[in-house]
């Protein structure tokens, strides 16, 4: 009697396949004891099968056409990454329809996904590497014959690569491929080409028959005429750009690719317990640490005394040559022996770079690292701490942010030049550009005459938005003014007037909100340090 | 089956010296093979193929001898690799017996009473073999474990409402299988 299928339900119910648990269990008790016999045999469905000659044509003629698509589906009773992280930006892509995909769900080779234009996501590997997805990529995960295969069809990754010891990892553009052993490197494919740059470790990237090795810092494109940004820039979209960028500053310290030539480097007291102006370096991109405030460059500090690709100090103590080193303030470096912070122990400087003439700020910058690490034998661990600072969150009338894709690139605007403004005028001054809140925070917290200390995203607001935050400059009370300047006045950093107040424009411009409040902030901590002996 | 909140979220499974099995291996087992082995039968139809779909899955993890250290539950990894697995075994022995000239299996025994509700079940069994993975997981955990809609959601780590979708065109798809099947059936 057929059975009335109309209740679909009751039907799938009652003929249900019955599991026995005495069969059950004596079948799993079986499994188990072979497995610890070392009598188990592991079964392959698609050998298992009779008449092996037209399985072996069907399984070539389909890698074949499969190779042809870059998809490869079989096997998919293994797991093959897991997404780790993602904001409602993954997609799967079966058959040209993109599903969702959460956090947590597994992928099996072959499996197509995209991020959209909001945001990006991370995938874990099985074998515990991590591939960060920019917004708006494509990529294809599948296995290779030694490894692990990631084809990225459009978009942006950066892989952390764990130790793959005889195996490989290999990202494939349309005109490149890369391999790895085990390292953090960033791979970007547009319709003009492709770039790799390399955060840590060693990568091998092989374009047609050429093969070329990349170090950190490094990176290659196939289209020269595409932009090579520096790779700083080109991992800003990355949630862990901070890690990244450390790795690289790390990678580029223990490297021997810049060097001082000339070094001087040795006590110098007699200074009658008064610190001296901080070191000072000079690029081909500029000086670092600039001048104080409101001053015009060339008026103090002796930034025209320090030559080309040189860093030059007198009577500087090790905690400024740390602060210059790490760019970070002196509130924000702890431990360390006494003398360290002690104006009576202060050193005498000349450094000069073997490149002089083309050396950059941020090579100087690195070079002044290893000079620590070499002269003071200087140890240092990255931690952090509750300061006081700014949350950034959504104000109560909510957000007035237009979402935007891209790179995120953030900059001060005034009467339409970039970066450029007289702030002895005052005037309006523009926040211009995109990014994510979280780069925009980090902005607020570095942005030349903003002073707000440290700016953290609390917003909880994914993906991209475009920024265009006007705020209005009175014009800082200059010490220098009414006959004073010249006249041995302490030089201090004027303090900047906004009117309104950052907050307030913030709140009616963007619909975002500063609330004052501590925050946590990365310090650095000084393990060791010792005092250099005299050369 | 273990509450989700007691599953490890790491999966290890190593083969200690001596060729033993260690006793994150024997604790895993010990959890989940009764899952897993109930999942590949209701899939499979057999008791031998259920037999081999478990003992892939661990030698499978004991050859490869690393650490999954995915996010996700050990159940979800583990019960996921069954049903496709079992699924895999399912489509071979199909592709198999078709292969082998053989719908012979379909033509009853001259004389033989046949066995109706033997041939519902199996129809049913070979309409669930051809459902995607996805759905016949769903389909298990509401069926054979009886668990809701809610749970299975939270389980699988998707919407509610994904679910019940999910169960909707699962069994619609079921029954325009088996009315198929048990029409041709019917003609013979």
């Amino acid at each position: 009697m057929r059975p009335d299928l109309q209740n679909i339900d009751e039907v799938v119910k009652r003929y249900w396949p019955p599991a026995s648990n005495e069969e059950m269990k004596s079948d799993v008790d079986r499994v188990r004891r072979q497995l610890e016999s070392g009598t188990a045999r592991s079964i392959n469905p698609v050998l298992a099968q009779p008449f092996r000659w037209r399985i072996a044509m069907v399984a070539a003629a389909s890698i074949l056409l499969l190779s042809v698509v870059g998809i490869f589906v079989w096997p998919h009773s293994e797991s093959f990454a897991v997404v780790e992280s993602e904001e409602g930006s993954l997609f799967r892509v079966v058959d040209g329809q993109p599903a969702p995909i959460q956090a947590r769900e597994q992928l099996q080779s072959g499996e197509m996904v995209r991020t959209n234009s909001a945001a990006g996501a991370q995938l874990l590997l099985a074998d515990g590497s991590r591939v960060e997805m920019r917004s708006t990529s494509e990529l294809v995960l599948e296995h290779a014959d030694d490894g692990v295969r990631i084809r990225l069809n459009t978009g942006g990754v950066i892989v952390n690569a764990t130790k793959q010891h005889n195996r490989h990892l290999y990202v494939q553009t349309k005109d490149v491929v890369v391999s790895v052993v085990g390292t953090v490197f960033l791979v970007n494919t547009e319709t003009e080409g492709s770039r790799v740059a390399v955060i840590e470790g060693e990568v091998r990237v092989r374009q047609g028959e050429t093969e070329q090795r990349l170090l950190p810092g490094d990176q290659v494109t196939t289209n020269p005429s595409t932009l090579s940004l520096a790779v700083k820039e080109e991992i800003a979209w990355s949630r862990s750009a901070k890690e990244h960028l450390e790795l690289l500053q790390q990678s580029a310290v223990t490297g021997d690719q810049n060097k001082f030539e000339a070094l001087v480097v040795r006590p110098e007291s007699g200074n009658g317990g008064l610190r001296g102006a901080p070191v000072r370096c000079n690029g081909i991109d500029g000086v670092f640490p600039l001048p104080p405030r409101g001053v015009a460059a060339g008026t103090i500090g002796d930034v025209s005394a320090v030559p080309r690709g040189r860093c030059v100090g007198r009577y500087v103590t090790l905690i400024t040559l740390i602060t210059t080193a790490y760019g970070v303030p002196e509130r924000n470096v702890s431990g360390g022996p006494d003398w360290m912070r002690s104006s009576l122990e202060t050193f005498q400087i000349h450094a000069k770079a073997e490149a002089s003439s083309t050396v950059t700020k941020d090579q100087l910058r690195e070079m002044l690292k290893k000079l620590l690490i070499d002269q003071f034998k200087l140890k240092i661990r990255r931690d952090t701490k509750e300061a006081p600072g700014h949350a950034l969150v959504v104000s109560q009338n909510g957000p007035q942010l237009r979402p935007a894709s891209g790179d995120a690139d953030l900059y001060l605007e005034q009467n339409g030049r970039r970066n450029q403004f007289n702030m002895l005028r005052g005037g309006q001054i523009t926040i211009k550009g995109q990014a994510t809140l979280q780069v925009f925070a980090d902005y607020l917290s570095v942005a030349p005459l903003l002073a707000l200390n440290h700016v953290v995203d609390k917003t909880g607001l994914p993906g991209m938005y475009e920024f265009s935050l006007t705020l209005n400059m009175v014009p800082p009370e200059l010490p220098g003014r009414g006959g004073v300047r010249g006249e041995g006045t302490a030089l201090s950093s004027p303090r900047i007037d906004w009117d309104p107040s950052i907050a307030k424009a913030m709140e009616d411009q963007l619909g975002l909100s500063l609330v004052s409040q501590r925050v946590p902030e990365a310090v650095l901590v000084i393990e060791h340090a010792e005092k250099p002996s005299e050369n | 089956l273990v509450p989700e909140e007691q599953m490890p979220t790491t999966l290890l499974v190593s083969r200690a010296s001596g060729e033993t099995l260690t006793q994150q291996f024997d604790e895993i087992f010990r959890e989940y093979a009764p899952l897993m082995y109930r999942t590949a039968f209701i899939v499979t139809g057999s008791r031998q193929d259920a037999e081999d779909v478990l003992q892939t899955i661990f030698l499978r993890l004991l050859e490869r001898e690393a650490r999954l250290e995915f996010r996700t539950s050990a159940k979800s990894y583990l019960y996921r690799a069954s049903v496709n697995l079992a699924l895999d075994i399912v489509r071979c022995r199909k592709r198999r017996t078709f292969t082998h000239e053989v719908e012979l299996l379909r033509i009853p025994v001259p004389g033989a009473e046949p066995d109706i509700d033997e041939e519902i079940r199996r129809c049913l069994q070979d309409a669930i073999a051809q459902l995607n993975p996805r759905a016949v997981e769903v389909l298990i955990l509401h069926y054979e474990y009886g668990y809701s809609d809610a749970e299975i959601a939270k389980m699988l780590r998707k919407s509610r409402g994904t679910i019940a979708v999910t169960l909707y065109r699962a069994r619609a798809r079921l029954k325009k299988l088996m009315s198929r099947a048990l029409s041709s059936g019917e003609k013979r």
